[in-house]
């Protein structure tokens, strides 16, 4: 499993990166010790924060990291059809960036400031790795779809491809007028909205208490 | 050589000017320099000097950030190459002085923690508890505001004539509503500066609240749950102007590779590109994203949340809380350029004025 995470312990600003189970196992877990150009150490088995200026120890991070991927699928399923693929949270004391793969995740943990596009590509490239690792242990059936449905959703709301067709509106669309519904609904559903504003192009949205 | 020579001729030159003429220009001129000579404690002090007369001199407040912190820069590299040959507990002092000034609580943690492992000198710990309270006031992490106490607490009963530690307890307990913890802390600073009217004020103004005081723990824990301290201005909903933000969401749905483009303020989100049952599903679909994100960017010692983004065949959904709402866009593609722009400008307070323009 080292093997996948080698390209990307090389580049700059990486402090951690690591193999997980979609259900939050670390499976590899490689940390930087001490400030920049320090070594990287397998945490994988590290219940404890025992590196200097570690605030938090890795198998929570990586189970957090696998929790907050869950929640965002599971509201991003109200969104659009297809599962994302990879995820990207920005904060002011470092950056995640998590690929999702098939049955596991890579991820990896940026310094503050540190650019997230940069390991775009050398985590594809991992994930690329995993799949070819699972494959040949034969885990992984790259046929098989990854889900029935994205969470959120309920059962019979419309079919797939309808659904997938709905994901991303024409330019005919657009030129029609309003925008076509991402989802369900539509404008007789828009009509029958009480909160539908007076600029058609605009709606104002509530949550579920209807507070204003 | 010659290059030296001339710019000292130039320092010299741009001095005399200043002598005669106390204009906000000279200044400027004598500042760059300094900075161009790479004498940045001089041009620190000559836009002191220049603020003094000219306190709303942009040029002048930038010059002096820049040359503060090339400053701080160049001292943190000597400090570190000093404390590789002869480490002292001088230098530990002022290097995690110097990073926490420059907001660098990470490299003042590390410091700190070498410094206490190598001398176990109790100062140290109080700048364990320093870099572990910047933590927990940036990113209102529950365990980082525990940690910060606990450290000042035991840095506290082994250095009691020390004033610090006890501000750092004051401090963390009193943002988060621990008022006995406060009074407490309070109590101990009011005993090493007895008469105090500053500190008595307070101290009478925590003894009132001290009846809806909440344990230290539960205190953190709310913090970290709801992202607030008990001074921060709460996210009122729908107090927003949205003449004002109209334009800029227009502006921003109307780019070619946005579908929908989004404001959102506690609990009202104003949709663009998407109208009834859509948009009110989308939005609530975003605020769970940024809520999730934000929550999870807190337990993950992450601190705050910047930016949010997930990218899939679908395109990419980015997400930027601001100090006053958070902005938010489904493109076909990753956000740049003017995407990009619009959303800064949009989660943006200061800047939402201009947007409107």
């Amino acid at each position: 499993m080292k093997d996948i995470l080698s390209e990307l312990i090389q580049l700059p600003g990486v402090k951690q990166a690591a193999v997980i189970s979609s259900v939050g196992v670390p499976v590899c877990v490689l940390e930087r010790s001490g400030g920049a150009g320090g070594e990287f150490i397998d945490c994988t088995s590290s219940g404890e924060t025992s590196l200097e200026g570690q605030r938090i120890d890795p198998a929570s991070f990586v189970a957090l990291a696998a929790s907050w991927v869950d929640d965002v699928m599971r509201a991003g399923g109200q969104i659009a059809w297809e599962l994302p693929k990879r995820f990207v949270l920005t904060a002011s004391q470092g950056s995640l960036v998590v690929h999702r793969g098939p049955d596991a995740h890579v991820m990896v943990v940026l310094e503050p400031g540190t650019s997230t596009d940069l390991v775009s590509l050398p985590l594809e490239v991992a994930v690329e790795r995993l799949h070819k690792q699972l494959r040949d242990l034969g885990r992984f059936d790259p046929d098989q779809s990854p889900a029935a449905l994205p969470s959120g959703e309920p059962e019979g709301s419309g079919s797939g491809a309808l659904a997938s067709a709905m994901t991303s509106p024409t330019a005919a669309d657009r030129d029609a007028g309003g925008r076509r519904p991402i989802t369900s609904g539509g404008p007789q559903a828009a009509a029958s909205n009480p909160l539908e504003p007076s600029d058609p192009d605009e709606s104002a949205s509530f949550d579920a208490t209807g507070d204003h | 050589m010659s290059w030296f020579t001339t710019s000292r001729g130039r320092v010299r030159r741009a001095i005399r000017a200043v002598s005669k003429d106390s204009r906000a220009a000279n200044y400027v001129a004598l500042a760059r320099e300094y900075s161009a000579l790479g004498q940045h404690e001089n041009a620190v002090r000559t836009c002191s000097e220049g603020l003094e007369l000219h306190p709303e001199c942009d040029e002048l407040q930038r010059i002096a950030r820049g040359a503060r912190a090339e400053h701080q820069r160049a001292r943190t590299a000597c400090l570190r190459k000093e404390l590789s040959v002869a480490p002292r507990a001088a230098l530990y002092r002022e290097l995690c002085e110097l990073l926490l000034e420059a907001g660098e609580a990470q490299g003042a943690l590390e410091t700190a923690q070498r410094w206490r492992s190598r001398t176990q000198e109790p100062e140290a710990l109080y700048f364990v508890a320093a870099a572990h309270a910047e933590f927990f006031f940036d990113g209102r992490r529950s365990h980082d505001g525990m940690s910060a106490f606990q450290s000042a607490d035991e840095c506290a009963r082994s250095l009691p004539r020390d004033k610090r530690p006890l501000r750092l307890q004051f401090e963390i307990a009193r943002r988060c509503g621990a008022w006995e913890d406060a009074r407490r802390a309070l109590a101990r600073l009011l005993e090493l500066m007895p008469g105090n009217p500053l500190l008595e004020a307070r101290f009478r103004r925590v003894l009132a609240n001290c009846a809806h005081s909440k344990p230290l723990q539960r205190a953190l824990v709310d913090v970290e749950r709801s992202g607030q301290f008990l001074d921060d201005e709460p996210e009122e909903a729908g107090t927003f102007d949205r003449e004002s933000l109209r334009p800029a969401l227009k502006r921003l749905a109307s780019v070619p590779e946005v579908h929908v483009a989004f404001f959102l303020r506690g609990n009202t989100a104003l949709v663009q590109g998407a109208r009834g049952p859509t948009a009110d599903r989308t939005a609530r679909a975003v605020r769970e994203v940024l809520k999730a994100s934000q929550a999870s960017a807190r337990r993950m010692a992450l601190g705050r949340a910047l930016e949010i983004r997930v990218e899939g065949s679908f395109g990419a959904l980015t997400l930027k809380p601001g100090s006053r709402g958070a902005s938010a866009a489904w493109t076909s593609r990753p956000p740049r350029g003017e995407v990009r722009a619009v959303l800064d400008q949009l989660s943006d307070e200061t800047r939402r004025e201009e947007v409107a323009r």
